[in-house]
């Protein structure tokens, strides 16, 4: 069973998937995280991403999560240009090691593009994970390594 | 014991691009929308917490 230590270096594997248009595997770094909100929890991936500035949630995880959204939207740049969000605080996102925490977010606002299909997972992004672990993205590995960073 | 993610893992290239899925233990449901599979899973699985994800379908992405 794992256990985390927080003095070491946490190491997840990439996720692998196949593309049937390019007839290639690709690989993404995915974790697996628990979205707690209200009454309602759920585990999914999340891709570990440095260019992302705040963390986003698919809006379809929104409905089974019973997250209420506001009335009103702003705006977010993405490569396709500015499109519509939706900013929702939410009560609680841990990243999962095994079924073990090593990182907790309580009250984190996230961004939730408001069209569907926007995005294909949860996004974590600089105002999350990136506080707390210096990150090395081991391409040729295929992992991903979280260290916390030394005070 | 391997969580649901670890098992996804081990499948992971023979999963349907596009497609939601839910998984708990070792049974993988596959649906159109995260709901629908969330709500199957949970009438299969009410004491579980399940696993949900969207199947990525694209190699090549800039988000």
């Amino acid at each position: 069973m794992f256990r985390p230590d927080y003095k070491r270096a946490i190491v997840c594997r990439y996720l692998s998937f196949y593309d049937p248009h390019l007839k290639k595997r690709f690989r993404l770094p995915l974790v697996h995280i628990r979205i707690k909100h209200g009454r309602n929890t759920i585990r999914t991936d999340a891709l570990v991403d440095s260019g992302a500035t705040t963390t986003f949630i698919p809006i379809e995880l929104t409905e089974v999560l019973g997250i209420e959204l506001p009335e009103e939207t702003s705006e977010a740049i993405g490569a396709n240009g500015s499109f519509p969000i939706y900013r929702v605080k939410i009560d609680l996102i841990e990243v999962l090691k095994s079924r073990q925490s090593f990182c907790r977010f309580k009250d984190i606002y996230a961004s939730i593009p408001a069209k569907k299909d926007s995005i294909p997972y949860p996004v974590l992004g600089r105002d999350s994970i990136f506080r707390s672990y210096d990150i090395t993205f081991r391409e040729n590995r295929e992992h991903i390594v979280f260290k916390r960073p030394k005070k | 014991m391997e969580s649901e993610f670890e098992y996804v893992m081990t499948i992971s290239e023979t999963l349907e691009p596009g497609k939601w899925i839910a998984v708990v233990n070792r049974d993988v449901i596959t649906g159109d929308n995260a709901k629908e599979v969330f709500e199957k899973a949970k009438k299969k699985y009410p004491d579980k917490e399940p696993f949900i994800m969207k199947v990525p379908e694209n190699a090549t992405m800039l988000l």
